[in-house]
């Protein structure tokens, strides 16, 4: 699986090269748009596939009113699943509310774990 | 004294913070950063025992995790202590180690990160275990009880973090921020040599804090005595008694714990444990009968009387003076406190702490 660190990392490479930032910004930018999930009232952060031990980690590291902020966005979105609606475009997240909550503790906890496994394997030479 | 000391030099030079370092044969040298934030100079109930276990976590030059491994393959080891006076970073380590501790620790004191998640996910479970593990002794339980008749605030202070007072991470940044200056740090270093300590020591963070005064106490703590505490607790019963000291009669009482623990006493047999602990600017002398609720209450009867009517220490002073050069062989800080001229001991006004089967357990005036 592809970890967040290396997502972060091609992100970082095709922002740099202005030849592939000219092509994936734009497209990224309708993907969002298009895929729907603004409409529900949720951030990209929100989709994030949580049933694992490191982002439960970093959920658990999320200060008091982000965590309540995202429960709140899984109630709305439940809701608009359930009965069929989607939000108000004055309603629905707009892109500039968009902002990667969740990410930074990820990339924390992964660098963690990367470390530890560097120092477990590390080669002491004399 | 009994090892072989080559040197011992002390200087300020071009830093407030005091380095002592003493020469010794051998391949381990200790290097101990001695900090006055023990839990007497505590903002807030237990913070200055959250900071102890806060050092030696994540700094912004290396990870909890990196630093634990690197000082693993040198040999060395870390401890983070908090008593009432101060707070001890210290390290053991091969001799050849010393530039990586230095830096270690000077990196622990200016750099240390205080991220949110390691209060809640580290600290907190480590203080709390702390406090589990000391409170499973009715010793420490009476000497706390005994601290606070005695001392109020300040030494009375709790040492460790019960959570009855809420500390939050700004809280402990700022406490940080105020006992983490140079004139409130002393570096006390064994088995290495000065002048490389010195050199070491000056290229660190350490010559990077910033200035700030020191806390440390220079007058005498208001002491209180004649006050009785009685507290119903399960196990066994103990019956302490504690006289806050001043510095001037500190040898007096320093022969005196070691008088009533020895064999030269006949009170010894009764005495579960006596001690005398030193702070700066003043000491309390402590003294426990432990066991079932009935012998004990004879037992402090016994002693508290004998002890009233005077004790002559004359014989015990050669006595103390071996355990006081064998306790400075391990200490941090060498007592330099003169038994020799101590004669007798007679008790007045003390504090009396009764804890357990206080049902059974007599009151101070009965004493």
């Amino acid at each position: 699986m592809a970890s967040h660190t290396s997502i972060v990392k091609a992100g970082d490479f095709i922002l740099r090269t202005p030849a592939l930032r000219s092509i994936f910004v734009p497209a990224a930018k309708l993907f969002c748009a298009y895929s729907g999930y603004r409409q529900l009232g949720l951030k990209f952060d929100d989709l994030i596939h949580e049933e694992n031990p490191t982002v439960q980690k970093a959920l658990s590291r999320l200060p008091k009113d982000e965590i309540y902020a995202r429960n709140f966005r899984m109630l709305t979105a439940a809701q608009c699943g359930i009965t069929h609606h989607l939000l108000s475009a004055d309603k629905a997240l707009k892109p500039s509310e968009d902002t990667p909550y969740l990410l930074p503790y990820l990339l924390e906890l992964e660098a963690e774990a990367a470390e530890r496994v560097e120092l477990d394997n590390v080669e002491v030479a004399k | 004294m009994l090892s072989r000391r080559l040197a011992s030099i002390q200087s300020t030079r071009g830093y407030a913070t005091k380095v002592t370092a003493t020469a010794a044969e051998g391949r381990v040298s200790t290097l101990t950063v001695k900090v006055n934030a023990g839990s007497r100079y505590a903002t807030k109930d237990g913070v200055s025992h959250l900071l102890s276990r806060f050092n030696f976590q994540n700094t912004r030059s290396r990870s909890a995790l990196r630093l634990t491994r690197e000082s693993e393959l040198l040999g060395g080891v870390f401890s983070s202590t908090v008593d009432r006076d101060a707070i001890y970073l210290s390290a053991n380590f091969l001799k050849e180690g010393l530039p990586y501790y230095v830096n270690a620790i000077a990196d622990v004191l200016y750099k240390t990160s205080f991220k949110p998640h390691e209060l809640p996910e580290i600290v907190l479970p480590a203080a709390k275990y702390d406090l589990t593990t000391a409170l499973a002794s009715p010793y420490f339980k009476a000497s706390e009880l005994l601290y606070s008749a005695s001392f109020r605030n300040g030494l009375g202070n709790p040492l460790y973090y019960d959570g009855v007072e809420k500390v939050t991470l700004d809280d402990i940044k700022a406490f940080a921020d105020k006992v983490y200056v140079k004139d409130n740090v002393e570096i006390i270093a064994k088995g290495v040599d000065a002048k490389a300590l010195n050199g070491f020591v000056q290229d660190s963070a350490l010559s990077q804090l910033p200035a700030g005064a020191s806390l440390a106490a220079t007058s005498t703590p208001k002491f209180y005595e004649g006050v009785e505490v009685r507290e119903r607790a399960v196990g066994e019963s103990i019956s302490a008694i504690a006289v806050p000291v001043k510095p001037a009669d500190f040898a007096t009482y320093e022969v005196l714990a070691a008088y009533l623990t020895s064999p030269l006493s006949e009170l010894s047999q009764s005495i579960s444990s006596a001690s005398f602990e030193k702070y700066s600017q003043a000491g309390l002398f402590s003294l426990y009968v432990k066991g079932e609720a009935s012998a004990v209450a004879s037992s402090i009867k016994k002693v508290v009387s004998a002890l009233k009517g005077g004790v002559n220490l004359s014989s015990a002073t050669g006595y103390a003076a071996t355990k006081l050069a064998l306790a400075n062989e391990s200490a941090v800080i060498a007592s330099e406190i003169d038994v020799a001229n101590v004669k007798d001991f007679k008790l007045g006004k003390f504090n009396y702490v009764a804890l357990g089967d206080v049902h059974n357990l007599p009151y101070a005036d009965e004493l």
